[in-house]
């Protein structure tokens, strides 16, 4: 018992393995002295979040509220998260080709995300909604989808690049997966149409999505 | 125009920090004021009331922006993982217990997990691609704390603690390293890394207390 009363700091702070915290999270259903003390260390953990403030993005408002009119597949970090650990688990297995070639991708769409010049575009249609991140010092951006509707059979969502020269493609995807763009220019629209299987050198879709970089 | 210039002529210098404190205790008083209905709000959210969704998000937005960007260090990221946060309120909030911990609690714990798990991943799916094992890098706070603009009550905070417990508090919270990787990294008995967490916490907790009295 003492042994794991010893852990309640630790799990106020977020510091335990999942193992650890799931076997005090059983002993806290029994113990009151350690929700008792929980709650008091819980209010030192929260002045330190509230010490830690910053002023959110105005825009991040709207995003927020927009997900919750409109539940359902929402992708973005849970994506890349997902994709982090799928990649790790492959490693453990004996996937090693599949797995590497997955945290290079992953590791490529995390240095995206946590470059210091990260800069989000939002690209805006009936259809889903779609982001697309780049970092003009990394010369690189990843392009995900909210909410998109698998495209029917036959078919592939198709990404643009637009600009006074023409549009140009910029990758092929699924709903729901991400693609890595690695050459484009501010001012250019970005856009995304459905077309047939194997995608097209020019669209011949309308318009699904766009957004402005 | 007429009570302006007798003010001026009675202060004909404003003590500027006298402004300070009195604006401090104007936001304490807001924020103790908007606190006490957090509990409330969580309730009718769980029954699905959007706008109390709303207030929740303006009452709570600077501490889970500001916590996931301390411990991301990426506003991109720290966007993604906010997003996340908000969509697990309105599809949990039913799971929210006041006799547990107060609503600002429950919801500054589900940022800080949240955070911590997106860092542990990648951090993670990193050292295996590198053939490392443990030793996370994390950051170090207290240089960090430094480029905050509102953190000086933070550092403030951390400096009423000994060198220790402000270390193992920083690199468990800010850092997310678990206890064994803080004991690790500091070349300290687990036993003593738990103690400092705990009588640390304890302590800030009292600051907490002489700061909002």
């Amino acid at each position: 018992m003492s042994e794991e009363h010893d852990l309640v700091a630790a799990y106020a702070l977020n510091a335990l393995d999942e193992l650890e915290a799931h076997r005090f999270e059983r002993h806290l259903d029994e113990c009151d002295s350690c929700r008792r003390e929980l709650a008091e260390l819980l209010e030192a953990t929260t002045f330190l979040a509230d010490l830690s403030s910053a002023a959110a993005p105005t825009d991040l408002r709207q995003r927020v509220l927009s997900q919750i009119q409109a539940p359902g597949r929402r992708r973005g970090l849970a994506w890349i998260v997902a994709t982090a650990a799928a990649a790790v688990a492959l490693v453990f297995g004996s996937l090693w080709a599949t797995s590497l070639a997955r945290l290079d991708h992953f590791e490529q769409v995390a240095a995206i995300y946590q470059a210091a010049d990260a800069q989000p575009t939002a690209l805006a249609g009936a259809e889903g909604e779609g982001r697309f991140t780049h970092s003009v010092s990394l010369g690189q951006g990843v392009f995900a989808t909210e909410d998109l509707a698998d495209a029917p059979a036959d078919s592939v969502y198709e990404l643009w690049l637009i600009d006074d020269t023409g549009p140009h493609p910029a990758g092929l995807f699924e709903a729901g997966e991400a693609v890595i763009v690695d050459d484009f220019s501010p001012g250019q629209m970005i856009a995304v149409t459905l077309e047939p299987a194997g995608g097209s050198d020019l669209p011949t879709g309308p318009i699904l999505l766009s957004g402005q970089l | 125009m007429g009570m302006q210039a007798a003010f001026a002529s009675v202060y004909p210098i404003a003590p500027p920090h006298i402004v300070g404190l009195m604006r401090q205790k104007l936001l304490r008083f807001l924020f103790v004021t908007h606190a006490t209905g957090l509990d409330d709000l969580l309730t009718s959210i769980a029954r699905g009331d959007s706008s109390a969704f709303e207030s929740v998000y303006d009452q709570t937005a600077s501490m889970v922006y500001g916590l996931t960007l301390r411990i991301l260090r990426s506003p991109a990221l720290a966007e993604e993982v906010t997003q996340e946060v908000y969509l697990q309120i309105w599809r949990q909030a039913d799971r929210f217990d006041a006799n547990r911990a107060p609503a600002r609690a429950w919801i500054a714990t589900l940022a800080h997990r949240r955070a911590v798990d997106a860092v542990r991943r990648i951090q993670s799916a990193r050292d295996r691609e590198q053939g490392l094992i443990g030793e996370p890098a994390a950051p170090d706070a207290s240089e960090r704390a430094i480029e905050h603009e509102e953190s000086a009550r933070l550092t403030k905070a951390l400096g009423k603690l000994s060198d220790l417990q402000r270390q193992v508090i920083e690199l468990a919270y800010f850092g997310g390293l678990t206890q064994n990787q803080v004991a690790e990294r500091l070349g300290a008995p687990l036993g003593t890394v738990k103690t400092r967490m705990r009588d640390g916490l304890q302590r800030l907790r009292s600051v907490m207390r002489d700061d909002h009295v």
